[in-house]
Order: structure tokens, then sequence, then C-alpha cells
């Protein structure tokens, strides 16, 4: 397990990740803070504001699993050319060898994004105002009255804000670097690897469980969007743990059927 | 001396080769699945935004809407095949074949027009995928129904087709019309990765068509001072 860690924690590929992550937060947040930098400091945007608009603007969502699933599938693809998974797994078991991967993509994944995440919000809150703003105040931000949101946002720093969505957003890459990790055994692909998972978020956004399993599925950037409600988060986290789930069962399908054909 | 049918027939042989190695691979098929399933969800929520509105469209402008958007998501559709794409030339033992029997100038105007197929098959498969799709959710007819809403006192600002194109074309022309700048886009693309691959660098013209259609989701180029975006 120690080991894997290491490996998933490998600097090239999880900073690289990261970086990109982190560069895909700022697309949004910078040309915003150049937009706003002469402005009266009362109207312009706090530290909060430029840290989660990028979340909101659209393309951190989209590029999130991709980034997450740098870290171990291409791991897992060089693993499979070279077989050196035979001897890993004859050495020890299917079920030991899935925990160590599974452990060390949901670990790396959580890291990268979370990680991401976490860098964005301390350089906003070096560079921008601090959120501390009042329900009267311009700069609030305006969430759902029943959003979980709405509500933290007016206590010091608003950190509870900060603290949800890092937890949300490294729960959901952990669970998109596992979705790599399963379609790394099944297309032994580095590129696709890495697009399968965009690809599946991709469908889950456009509706597609909406089409196969009725209308009220979760939108697959709820744990971390604008609207969070807590009904909805138990909806979320359910709907992400089921995906784990399948994925964690077809990776043990996909290493099965390599053991009996190695 | 070899007679010229001979050559073309080999030239057809090396573009077929590469294409059917193509079309086979697992990077194609998935992504040509995942277009099919993506290309679904977009045509169902086109027609519930259609049946909300009360609208009915015939086939044809439905067809020349959604490619004149870039079928309704230009990133995705580009992002799709430059993942199908990635790898040009192909590294498959046929080209060390070819590269020993055919001259070099032969082996790249045969790659130059595989890379021409591989756009036509491309645009023509999301054209028809549209099309099946669009079947069932069309009104028989023809011409622009936007123009017959108008005069009925529809705002012209619900009309789905810009004026400019409704006056000038038929849906069948601004159909035509739009499939130019995605032909145009994607054809050079090719072309650069296809450039940066015989240079030894095939990375540099994934990334940088990476960065570009990336860019476009990640980073709002609206409020960069300075920046004006083209009309």
């Amino acid at each position: 397990m120690k080991e894997e860690l290491r490996l998933a924690f490998e600097p090239k590929r999880f900073w690289w990740a990261m970086l990109l992550l982190f560069l895909c937060f700022n697309g949004f947040s910078i040309p915003q803070w150049l937009n706003i930098f002469d402005w009266e400091p009362a109207f312009r945007e706090t530290s909060l504001m430029l840290t989660i608009g990028g979340i909101f603007f659209g393309g951190v969502m989209l590029i999130m699993p991709l980034c997450a699933s740098i870290p171990m599938a291409p791991l897992q693809v060089d693993e499979l050319r070279t077989s050196f998974i035979d001897w890993r797994i004859f050495r020890g078991s299917i079920r030991r060898y899935t925990l160590c991967k599974v452990t060390a993509a949901f670990v790396s994944g959580a890291a990268v994004t979370g990680g991401a995440f976490a860098l964005d919000a301390i350089l906003w809150n070096i560079l921008a105002s601090p959120c501390n703003v009042t329900p009267d105040s311009y700069s609030v931000i305006p969430f759902a009255e029943d959003c979980i949101y709405y509500s933290w946002q007016f206590m010091p720093g608003a950190w509870p804000v900060y603290v949800s969505m890092m937890l949300g957003i490294a729960f959901c890459g952990g669970i998109w670097a596992i979705t790599g990790l399963t379609a790394a055994v099944f297309v032994q692909d580095k590129l696709l690897s890495l697009i399968l998972p965009f690809c599946v978020y991709y469908l889950w956004r456009a509706g597609l469980p909406n089409v196969l399993f009725g209308s009220g599925f979760p939108h697959p950037a709820d744990l971390y969007n604008d609207a969070l409600t807590w009904p909805m988060v138990y909806q979320s986290v359910a709907v992400y743990l089921a995906l784990g789930l399948i994925c964690i069962l077809l990776y043990m399908a996909g290493l099965k059927r390599r053991v009996r054909s190695a | 001396m070899r007679k010229k049918g001979n050559l073309l027939r080999a030239q057809g042989a090396m573009i077929l080769g590469n294409f059917d190695s193509w079309i086979r691979s697992p990077r194609t098929i998935l992504m040509l699945l995942f277009t099919v399933t993506a290309s679904f969800l977009t045509v169902r929520s086109y027609s519930i935004g259609l049946r909300a509105s009360g609208f009915t469209m015939t086939a044809t402008e439905s067809l020349a809407y959604l490619l004149l958007t870039g079928f309704k998501n230009q990133f995705l559709a580009s992002v799709t095949f430059l993942v199908m794409v990635s790898e040009l030339p192909r590294r498959i033992p046929f080209q060390q074949y070819t590269l020993i029997r055919a001259s070099r100038t032969r082996w790249i105007s045969a790659q130059l027009l595989y890379c021409f197929l591989m756009v036509v098959f491309m645009i023509a498969f999301m054209t028809l995928v549209f099309a099946l799709f669009l079947l069932p959710v069309s009104s028989p007819g023809s011409g622009w129904s936007d123009t017959a809403r108008l005069a009925q006192g529809l705002e012209p600002e619900l009309a789905y087709v810009p004026e400019w194109i409704r006056i000038h074309f038929s849906p069948i022309q601004a159909l035509i019309m739009a499939i130019v700048p995605i032909f145009l886009f994607w054809f050079t693309m090719v072309l650069i990765i296809l450039f940066f691959s015989l240079l030894g660098a095939p990375i540099i013209g994934l990334a940088l068509y990476s960065t570009i259609l990336f860019s476009s989701v990640i980073v709002l180029f609206e409020d960069l001072p300075g920046f004006f975006m083209p009309m």
C-alpha cells in the first residue's frame, strides 16, 4: 500500500494534474480580478467569489474527472502493458491488489482536486479582500435561501463554505480517479483511460441517467455547486458511492479476466 | 515504368489501409459510441425545448440549426474528434511496409488524403446520426418555419436561425454552409497534428489543440481587459 501511494504521488504526474486544475479554477478568477482591479474596494469581488467562481463558470466541473485520473490511470495501463500486474496478483490476490489500487486512486484523485481547490482558496484569500459580509452587503453571493452555503457565507471568512466545497470536490475527484482506473483495465490506453471519466461525466451531466432511470437524478457537480441543499448532499453522496462500487466491481471483473488469460 | 492506374491503386490501398486501421481502433469505436449517445441527448434536449415553446421545425432546418451551432456543442464534437485522430500517422506495421514500398511524396499525399477522408467521414457520420435522431421530432414541410412564425407575430429574438441566413439561403444551402467552417477547423487540426508528428513531436499538435479547445470552456475571455469577442 505504501509503495502504491508513493507511485500515485509521483511528482511529475501529480503536480501536473494539480497545476492543470488550478489553472482551470483561475481561468475565470484571473480575468475577473483584472477586470475589477481598479474598482472601489467595497465593490470588488471577495475572495470567496473569486475562489468558487471558476466552479460555477463550468470548465472546472468538466475537466475535474480528467485531472483526477491523471495520477493513477496511466500507471495502471503501464502495469498492464508490461505484464507487471500478473506478477503482483500471483504474489498476492485480486482482492488485495484491488484494495491497494482503489485506495491509492481515491487518495490521489482526492488530493489532486481538493489540493487544487485549497491552493486556489489560499491564493485568492491573499490577493482579494476576505469574505466578511453581512446580509445587506453588496458582496453577498445570491445563493438560494435553502442552499446550505447561504448562511455559511456570513460566518467569519466564510470558512465552512471553503471546507464543505473542498470535501465535496475531493470526494468526487476520488471517485472519478477510480472510474479512470477501471477504464484503464478495460481499454489499456492511456489517453482513453483519462478521457473516459470525462465522457461518463458529460453523459451524466447531459441527462443520460434521467433517460435511463427517470427524472430526479442529481447533477454530477451537485456536491460543490451553488444550489446545494441537505437532501441533495445525501442523494449525491449515495449516487457517487454507487458509481464507485460499480467501478470497483468492474475493476475486479477486469482483473479476473486478465488473470484467466495470463 | 509503372502504369498510372497501378500507382493510383497503390495510393488507394495506402489510404484505405490507414482508414481501415483507424476505424477499427478502440479509440475510434469508443468515441463514435460516445458521439452517438451525446448526439441523442443533444437532440432530446433540443426537442424538449421545441415542445416547451410549442414550435415545430422541419428536419432540414433543425439539422441546419444544429450544424450552424457546431453540432450544438463545437467543443465536445472537436474534443471527441481530437481523441480519435490523436495518433497520426498511425503506428501500425502496414505503415512501415508502405514507407519502404512507396516514395516519400506518394506516402505523404496518401496521408493527406487519409486525413481528408477522416474529416469527411466524421462530419458525415455526425450529420447522419443527428438526422436520424431528428426524424421523429421533425414536422413535414420545407422552408424556414421561423419566417412563418415571425409573420404570425413571433418576437424576432425567439427565432432559432439568424435572419441573415434565413433571407439569403434555403435550409439545404444553410446546412452545406454550416459544414464548411467545421470541415476547415477539423481539417486544419488534423493537418497540424500530422505536421508535428512528422517533425517527431506529436505531443505539440495535441497539446496545442487541447489548449485551444479547453480554453474555450475554462477561460473567461470576455472579462480580459482589452479583449473583444469577434462577432
